[in-house]
């Protein structure tokens, strides 16, 4: 079976201005990571553990898929 | 540029100044003993953790000092725990694979002991560049 590429991007800077304007500071404290992790997160150029998802999906109080979902798939 | 960033590049600089300098010290090694070779490159390994220790320790009092957290917790997440498990992947990679070569290179094609201990501990220096480099590349 050939090996599936997947491109998985997300809406936390989104879902930060809808949520008073969250700082992503305040996220990060929330979530228990780093500010810049927050940052690369947000760039796609992280992403993060289950764990990390869930939690962050959490501070949000949104499901998992609604936070972090997949772009391409080849 | 971020604090991380800045360590990393002290660590570089620091273990490549202190590759000039070993190298410095060590311009005729095909005709010095091992004692003394030895005693350079030990003088450079000990350079290097030093320095690495001080950047280490520098980057924390810098970070916690802008960020006014002195708790201590929030400088280590899981982003930086994973490349730096990169990192140390790419560092074993580099040093494994120079050992090998430098004993087959001693084994079979007759390279001097001095030159295959120089060998082993400059591809050490290598890895810790390496490492740092791509924890740069990573952190961009």
């Amino acid at each position: 079976m050939a090996k599936k590429k997947i491109k998985i991007e997300n809406s936390v800077r989104k879902l930060r201005f809808n949520n008073n304007e969250m700082t992503q500071q305040e996220l990060s404290d929330l979530v228990g990571v780093t500010r810049q992790t927050v940052v690369a997160i947000e760039k796609y150029k992280y992403t993060p553990s289950l764990e990390l998802a869930f939690k962050i999906a959490l501070a949000f109080d949104k499901e998992i898929q609604e936070v972090f979902y997949i772009k391409e798939y080849s | 540029m971020n604090t991380k960033l800045i360590g990393i590049l002290a660590e570089i600089g620091a273990t490549s100044l202190t590759m000039i300098w070993t190298w410095r010290n060590l311009s005729g090694f095909s005709t010095m003993t091992i004692k003394s070779i030895s005693k350079v490159l030990t003088q450079g390994i000990g350079i290097v953790i030093v320095a690495v220790v001080l950047v280490s320790i520098f980057v924390s009092i810098f970070s916690a000092v802008q960020s006014g957290d002195h708790s201590g917790a929030g400088l280590e997440d899981e982003r930086d725990r994973m490349y730096e498990l990169y990192a140390t992947q790419l560092s074993s990679g580099i040093f494994g694979l120079a050992m090998v070569t430098v004993l087959i290179l001693m084994g079979w094609f007759n390279l001097s002991v001095n030159a295959g201990l120089i060998a082993i501990v400059y591809s050490g220096f290598t890895a810790v560049v390496a490492s740092g480099i791509l924890k740069m590349y990573l952190y961009r």
